[in-house]
């Protein structure tokens, strides 16, 4: 149905565009934000959530014995800087501040209304600031948003003082699951002479106004931490050993490429020092804290990669750590300050430690332009040779080439490639200042060989001479800064096993190219494949092939489709619901019993039935001709579904929750379910269960690695083992174990250039093979 | 005037079906929801600086509107409506936003020209355009707020529908009967 009055012309809309026209953002925010979001700390999302108010044998008495450790091996001096600054470690809550002042909520409080129960977990208050830990139990489906238009409740809670004042959450965390979450809120701190106030939620989150109980009150009582209240103790840590300062660019290389280099100017030097500033022992490892410090008006644009730093013992072992965020204390980032903090797990390492950072980048605008001539009327795919040097801030970048595309979303793009010599620049930032689209987009990297390429988007063809401005660019600093650190004798032995090393998998940081693709005599089977999605289509393009690649049928587009044991017929999701295809007859059937929201079918081992999920419904089990149909008992909406078990009389399925994601059985005659393994996954790890039922295979951060790992485990979690860990900037799951349960093919992702690649692993003998013509998501591996 | 964009509705509609695609795999590989942030991230943005005239806010917003998309996805049933949901999250984010500054209503309104620091906004200076976006500051914030999904954040009819709760045919004839109006006092002010 079209309204559209006469007088709307195009040209009318245009200039309502024109009128509310507001500027992008910049690139180097949109890049940054990305980083931010898809950093692996924020996919993994599933650290443990700590208490702290019964942790048997935590004592005062073992705090100050660590301190009296800590005083025979670091000096009195050093310990008294930790006593007077008093700066305790609590773990689940941070740092905290004020040795009298340290006050704990009495808990847990309980509250339950029409179903829904709120449990006040824990609380603590300091000079600074107060947290709460609560969780929500019992939210049903019917009481979430209906529609994804509807993000339900959006208002904090808060804190309500006698005297009227309101406290605002200014900080915390959540983690949700279907049917309920917790919640970590941060509070400005509750003054000293008040030791009762309320918490008000005045809605549960993510639920529907009006839905769920509102207006939640707890009168919370706040009382002075016992002498067995367990805060570790922080270390400050004096001026450590400092090491030379950086250089801008200090060691140009040459590279292959025609590009002119120029000489990196005398840049004035930033004086940059590496300091560790705070430990903290842990029931499982350290936390360290350090900063980097220099020159106020030189450092502000610095940053740096937390995972670049490396930190080895006296032996020159390697120890791994995750980046967590620094502590706010007394002295924050700032214009000639910026704070890191890692966390290690393991102890008993040689001491010295050594902290060294080798490169820190220095973002900062440019200005620098150049033209490009596009014609009257410039045609997709054209590409324009301009081999241009262009000088930025002494330093030279190549433009190689600019390419004109016009894609089928209507955005029209140009696309650069440049050449920089990789030791002295990360990335540039281009832009058309006469771009005046109200659609825009940009992206850009570079593949750290010099290689960059940067592009952005019109929402109009472009014509004539443009003016390219080169805005930003990112310089290397380079140090190496180290410091260097008495580690005191642990107090205690670790609690759980060291970090492992990536370099210990099968397939460690693995690109295309370089795994073997000869598949040994008798490795064979059908494959069904998601490859890219066609120009125009909604779902990615299926079909079918032979393990070598040697034979190969489309079946069209769509997605989560699975192979019949036989391999004679493929269930998969359309829009319009499941549908099967007949490889002998090449017939496409929807199913007139599926609907819109199911996904994820699943053949039984027999291949008489499908498992599949239905919306928020649950999982479901039928016969494909729909007999039989009904949703399996002891389903629930925060299932996912992973597999069949072996004999067709239960489901792998994944339950998402507090902890992370619960592997389980589900019994389909009882619908009782059985805990297995913990995945350290709050997005559920796409497990597969082998074809014996004993081992899953499943995706999980590796620690102290800024990627995924593939690992393997037996079903109760024993035996747990890192199988394949990718090379940066790619992701890896599992994708199908070969019929005989011999082989594991893992699918690894490249986001930047969207190409996927397939490896197979023999668990027992870490043998790699690459699948090297399938680019696309293998989902399904059966007998040929 | 500057060159008119070659404006396409027909790609509002090409977009929304590319996304199912991104969405399933985004459900399964965390690491793809980047590619949903690059197709959408400078539309938030854009519909955010032109509700909140600060730019530092609006990356502010941008920044947590993608952090709880990305948090709440597992929960995302998709419907086929990808960019009304997010957009309803940054609708939420800007609402908490401006009832935490207080001004819930019609500060935005109050919009100066110096705030808006952009050298294409230097382009459209035509006193056609100005005298549009005098209208529309002063249209009823909930006709700037249609305007501004329809033509800063190129949302599709139906994806407004979604996020307005109201039904398609309801929206485009409101949009349109809206740009109606506007069109004749624009032409009666230039007469």
């Amino acid at each position: 149905m079209n309204n559209k009055p006469e007088e709307i012309s195009p040209d009318f809309e245009d200039e309502i565009r024109a009128a509310l026209q507001v500027p992008p953002a910049e690139t180097v925010f949109v890049t940054a934000l990305r980083s931010q979001i898809l950093e692996p700390q924020r996919v993994h999302r599933a650290l443990p959530l700590h208490t702290w108010t019964r942790r048997a044998g935590m004592a005062l008495f073992a705090a100050l014995l660590l301190m009296t450790l800590a005083v025979a091996v670091i000096g009195p001096q050093k310990v008294w800087a930790a006593v007077r600054g008093w700066f305790g470690y609590v773990p689940g809550v941070g740092f905290v501040q004020g040795e009298n002042s340290l006050r704990i909520v009495e808990a847990p409080l309980v509250q339950d209304r029409e179903g829904i129960s709120v449990t006040i977990d824990e609380g603590l208050a300091d000079a600074r600031q107060t947290t709460l830990h609560y969780h929500v139990e019992g939210i049903r489906s019917e009481q979430r948003p209906a529609s994804e238009s509807d993000t339900g409740c959006i208002e904090s809670p808060y804190l309500s003082l006698p005297d009227g004042t309101r406290l605002e959450a200014g900080g915390g965390s959540a983690n949700g699951w279907p049917s309920g979450y917790n919640r970590r809120d941060v509070f400005p701190a509750v003054p000293a002479a008040v030791d009762r106030f309320t918490l008000i939620i005045p809605c549960l989150m993510d639920t529907r106004p009006g839905a769920a109980p509102e207006d939640w009150e707890f009168s919370l009582q706040l009382s002075p931490a016992p002498q067995d209240f367990h805060v570790l103790p922080v270390i400050e840590i004096p001026t450590p050993t400092l090491q030379p300062t950086g250089s801008l660019a200090a060691n140009p290389v040459s590279s292959a490429a025609t590009f002119t280099m120029q000489p990196a100017a005398p840049t004035e030097t930033p004086a940059i020092q590496l300091q560790v500033e705070k430990m903290v022992e842990l029931p499982d490892g350290y936390i360290f804290q350090g900063s980097m410090k220099g020159k106020a008006t030189a450092f502000s644009p610095l940053n740096f990669d937390t995972y670049q730093l490396q930190i080895t013992d006296a032996q020159g072992k390697r120890i791994l750590f995750e980046p967590i965020d620094p502590p706010a204390d007394s002295q924050p980032s700032g214009p000639n300050r910026l704070v890191w903090a890692v966390q290690t797990r393991g102890k008993g390492y040689a001491s010295p430690l050594t902290f060294s950072l080798p490169s820190v980048t220095l973002d900062q605008p440019a200005q620098a332009s150049f033209d490009l001539d596009l014609g009257p009327d410039p045609q997709s795919g054209q590409t324009w040779e301009l081999n241009q040097d262009v000088t930025v801030d002494n330093f030279t970048l190549r433009i190689l080439s600019a390419r004109f595309d016009a894609r089928v979303d209507g955005t029209y793009w140009l696309s650069f490639e440049m050449r920089v010599d990789p030791h002295e620049i990360e990335g540039v930032s281009l832009q058309d200042l006469d771009n005046h689209s109200a659609k825009f987009s940009g992206a850009g990297g570079g593949d750290g060989s010099g290689s960059l390429s940067q592009s952005f988007s019109y929402d109009y063809r472009p014509q004539g001479v443009r003016h390219i401005q080169i805005q930003r660019i990112t310089t290397y600093l380079y140090g190496p800064w180290t410091a260097a650190l008495d580690l005191p004798a642990p107090q205690r032995t670790a609690e759980q096993p060291e970090a492992t090393s990536a370099d210990h998998a099968c397939l460690a940081g693995v690109g295309p190219g370089s795994a073997p693709t000869t598949l040994p005599d008798g490795l064979n089977g059908w494959l069904i494949v998601e490859g890219p999605v066609a120009p125009g289509k909604t779902f990615p393009t299926l079909f079918l092939a032979s393990l070598d690649s040697s034979q190969r049928t489309e079946i069209g587009p769509g997605g989560w489709a699975s192979l019949s044991p036989d391999g004679k017929r493929v269930a998969y999701i359309y829009s319009d619901g499941m549908h099967i295809f007949d490889q002998a007859s090449k017939q496409d059937t929807l199913l007139a019993w599926s609907q819109g929201q199911d996904y994820h079918p699943l053949w039984s081992p027999d291949g008489q039935r499908l498992a599949f999920v239905r919306g928020a419904d649950g999982i479901y089990v039928t016969r494909p001709d729909g007999s039989d149909l009904h949703r399996t008992a002891g389903s629930s909406p925060s299932m996912l579904l992973s597999g069949w078990l072996p004999d067709g009389n239960g489901l792998l399925v994944t339950r998402l929750g507090n902890d992370g994601s619960w592997l389980q059985t589900l019994d389909l005659a009882s619908g009782k379910t059985e805990d297995g393994l913990l995945i350290d996954n709050r997005k559920g790890g796409s497990a597969l269960l082998s074809p014996d039922g004993q081992q899953v295979a499943f995706s999980e951060i590796t620690f102290g690695e800024k990627a995924y790992g593939v690992y393997l485990a037996q079903l109760d979690g024993s035996q747990q083992r890192l199988l394949a860990s990718p090379q940066a900037g790619t992701s890896i799951s599992p994708a199908a174990w070969s019929p005989d349960g011999q082989w594991l093919l893992v699918s690894s992702w490249d986001a930047d250039v969207n190409t996927t690649a397939n490896y197979l692993i023999q668990p027992d003998s870490c043998q790699v093979l690459r699948l090297p013509d399938l680019n696309g998501q293998v989902t399904a591996w059966v007998k040929k | 005037m500057p060159d008119k964009p070659a404006f396409d509705p027909a790609s509002l509609e090409l977009r929304q079906e590319d996304d199912s695609a991104q969405v399933e795999r985004a459900r399964r590989e965390p690491q793809a929801f980047g590619a949903l942030y690059d197709r959408y991230v400078q539309s938030i943005y854009r519909y955010l600086v032109s509700r909140l005239r600060d730019g530092e806010v609006a990356k502010d917003l941008t920044s947590q509107t993608f952090l709880t998309a990305f948090e709440a996805f597992p929960r995302y049933r998709h419907n086929g409506h990808f960019p009304a949901w997010l957009f309803s999250i940054a609708r939420s984010k800007l609402v908490d936003h401006l009832r935490k500054e207080n001004r819930l209503s019609g500060v935005w309104l109050e919009d100066t020209e110096e705030d808006i620091c952009d050298p294409l906004h230097e382009i459209v200076q035509g006193e056609r355009i100005v005298a549009l976006r005098g209208l529309i500051e002063g249209l009823p914030e909930e006709d700037q707020e249609l305007l501004r999904l329809r033509y800063v954040a190129s949302l599709s009819f139906s994806d407004m529908a979604t996020l307005l709760n109201r039904n398609e045919d309801a929206v485009k004839k409101t949009l349109y009967r809206l740009l109606a109006r506007m069109h004749s006092q624009l032409e009666s002010k230039h007469e």
